[in-house]
């Protein structure tokens, strides 16, 4: 679950409000949202804020609403599950405000969804830290492409990230051959799903 | 004003008593009005009335019931004015000042309420004079149930004379010493000299309560009444020609109040942050519906957005004959300024419509659910930063300075873990985290955390060593050792889990 979060925290916009809606149950269970640990990934101009809810009912509801209101930047939900009639009305109000959504949701769920992009991400052994050898180094991920709109050709490719917390940026990792930032950048669009491991 | 609460709609013509244990066996607690003519009064034993009227029917008295029962009525009192009190077991009290007009006078007031109450079964007492002391009186033992007695101001100590004084609020002693004295009616205590009153009783404590008593009911001294909910700073009715009963008719209802209440804070350029919307039904019952906003505000389409969500929270019975809505935490809420510039209004909109949105999903999730994180000067982790109510802005105080990696996802409280680690200072090699054994692949560390020793919470608190490990599959992890292996506070130092880097 971590590993998403920071994934998601750094894909969010880098200014304005950020949205994190869950369920108190899933808090308990995955840890609550830290801005603290979250501001290494973006910069201070992004402050969040984080709405605690009983059912995914609520949550979906919470997410369509702030979306519609175009208030914040950027809404990133926890939910346990979410049908496509559900995930299809979210990716409309995303579309029509044009204010990203990333729903995270555990990784053993399958099924139809409405989205934009689907990935499903798992941490990987951070790089090899310059000063200590033993020590821990920068953040990397890796994501495998499930479901693309914009892009059915490449569903199935893995990527490798990297996440350069000096300059803010994210990168491939050496090792793969496509250059597919573009389609990385897709997760900006108007409704991403990422799905989350471990 | 005064209720009397017979729990039970008898016919009137039999003598019928609700009883209660007392101290010497079962006693009277109320009586209707058969048993009244046949002397059975409360307080005394139920063997008495009895012997008095020997087919006197009984039950027990439910004063939780009662009590409720009075509550609700009270409730629904509000209907006629904002200040209303519970006054002792069976009473209402309602400060009526500046609210007669509304029914067109105090006698038009008196007939409305009593028809009302007795719609619902309820023969009500009812007096309305210049001080509470004296309504208490009058309600109590002058007024005949159903008929309303009204003192014109200025008359208390003419209306009560004739009382017993018994109605004078006072301890059984001191009625008794009273009537030992000779004193049987309230008008004998007006001329007496007040030293003179007070050198007959023994004991100071009630010499001065028959005093205050007699000064309350005739207005010489004052006798606030504590109303049991604040009167809300604005507040407008709207009294429906036909009861209401549907969804619809609800939200035209609130909707031409929001309209009214906020003309009201318009004009005295305030805003108000709770909105209560009170629905009274004909039946006597009555039900609110509360939305708070994070800003005070004044803006009719947002207050009825708020309120769209619990409208079905209003129980409508066999219909609604009086809506209110009052606005309370009412502040200064200066005229809109336009923005000058685009740019500005863009910022201005924003901001804007943010607190609007944590108001739409306080109003259905309830108080306290959009939260944003403020840092605390502490550098204890789980206390430097902490989640509070957004309000409309993020104001905090204080900037924590840059201290070591913080894990993105933090647990409350801290997850016991089992570790296997290089005594006395090494970072954990192997730990069994949520009954799965995890291998430490890389460590750094530790970052020591000190107690916080001033605090009184924190008695007993040890250092903590925190480590980042990342295990095989890449996930990384935050730990800390609780204490140090000599500093001589407890046993063995615990290790806990307190959180997840990305």
């Amino acid at each position: 679950m971590a590993a998403i979060t920071g994934l998601a925290a750094a894909l969010a916009p880098h200014k304005g409000a950020i949205l994190w809606v869950g369920s108190g149950k899933a808090m308990h269970e995955h840890g609550y949202l830290s801005e603290v640990g979250a501001q290494v990934f973006g910069k201070r101009a992004q402050r969040y804020l984080a709405v605690r809810t009983r059912q995914d009912k609520d949550t979906l509801w919470v997410v369509d609403e702030s979306v519609r209101s175009r208030a914040v930047a950027c809404v990133i939900a926890e939910v346990e599950s979410a049908d496509f009639t559900a995930t299809r009305r979210l990716k409309l109000a995303a579309e029509q405000s044009g204010v990203p959504v990333v729903l995270l949701m555990p990784h053993t769920r399958e099924g139809a969804s409405a989205c934009e992009t689907r990935w499903r991400v798992s941490s990987l052994s951070s790089a090899s830290n310059p000063y200590d050898y033993r020590g821990v180094g920068k953040s990397r991920w890796r994501m495998k492409l499930e479901r693309s709109r914009a892009a059915p050709h490449r569903v199935g490719e893995v990527f490798d990230l990297e996440y350069d917390d000096e300059t803010l940026s994210i990168r491939l990792v050496s090792g793969l051959v496509c250059g597919a930032i573009e389609t990385v950048a897709s997760a900006y669009g108007p409704s991403g799903d990422i799905r989350r491991t471990g | 004003m005064d209720h009397l609460a017979t729990s039970d709609a008898q016919d009137e013509s039999t003598p019928f008593v609700l009883v209660e244990t007392g101290r010497h066996g079962i006693v009277v607690a109320a009586s209707n009005a058969a048993a009244t003519r046949l002397a059975v009064y409360s307080g005394m034993s139920l063997n008495d009335a009895r012997a008095h009227v020997p087919l006197l029917r009984s039950e027990p008295i439910d004063r939780e019931a009662d009590r409720q029962a009075l509550r609700m009525l009270a409730d629904w009192m509000l209907r006629f004015s904002p200040r209303v009190a519970i006054d002792g077991k069976d009473a209402l009290v309602l400060d009526v000042t500046g609210c007669a007009h509304l029914f067109g006078g105090e006698r038009q007031m008196a007939e409305h309420i009593i028809d009302l109450l007795g719609l619902n079964g309820l023969a009500a007492h009812l007096s309305i004079t210049g001080t509470w002391g004296s309504a208490y009186a009058c309600a109590r033992y002058a007024a005949r149930a159903g008929e309303a007695l009204i003192l014109p101001d200025g008359d208390e100590s003419k209306g009560v004379s004739g009382l017993p004084v018994i109605s004078l609020r006072l301890s059984a002693d001191a009625v008794q010493l009273l009537r030992r004295f000779g004193f049987t009616r309230v008008g004998q205590l007006y001329g007496l000299d007040r030293a003179s009153l007070r050198r007959r009783f023994v004991s100071r404590e009630v010499a001065d309560a028959v005093v205050l008593r007699l000064d309350q009911l005739l207005g010489l001294r004052p006798e606030p009444l504590v109303p049991l909910s604040p009167p809300p700073d604005w507040s407008t009715r709207l009294a429906c020609p036909e009861p209401v009963s549907t969804v619809e008719g609800i939200g035209f209802a609130l909707q031409k109040l929001a309209q009214d209440v906020c003309a009201m804070l318009d004009a005295h350029s305030f805003g108000a942050r709770d909105f209560v919307l009170w629905a009274f039904r004909a039946d006597g019952g009555s039900s609110q519906v509360k939305v708070s906003t994070a800003r005070p505000v004044r803006d009719v389409e947002h207050i009825c957005r708020l309120f769209a969500d619990r409208l079905e929270q209003v129980k409508a019975g066999f219909g609604i004959d009086l809506f209110l809505l009052t606005a309370k935490r009412a502040e200064a809420l200066g005229h809109d300024e336009t923005p000058l510039s685009a740019d500005m209004a863009a910022n201005y909109e924003e901001g804007d419509h943010l607190y609007r949105l944590s108001d739409r999903i306080t109003a259905r999730l309830g108080d306290g659910a959009v939260e944003f994180f403020a840092s605390v000067e502490s550098h204890v982790p789980e206390r430097a930063e902490c989640r509070r109510v957004f309000e409309g802005e993020w104001n905090s105080l204080f900037t924590n300075e840059q201290v070591g990696p913080r894990p993105i996802r933090r647990f409350k409280p801290p997850e016991r873990i089992e570790v296997v680690a290089e005594v006395p200072d090494g970072p954990p090699a192997r730990f069994v985290w949520r009954r799965v054994l995890r291998k430490a692949i890389r460590a750094d560390g530790p970052e020591r955390v000190a107690p916080e020793w001033w605090k009184l919470s924190e008695k007993g608190a040890r250092a903590r060593d925190y480590y980042r490990v990342e295990d095989e599959a890449g996930r990384r992890y935050w730990i800390y050792r609780d204490g140090l292996y000599d500093d001589e506070r407890g046993g063995p130092p615990q290790w806990y889990l307190h959180g997840l880097f990305a």
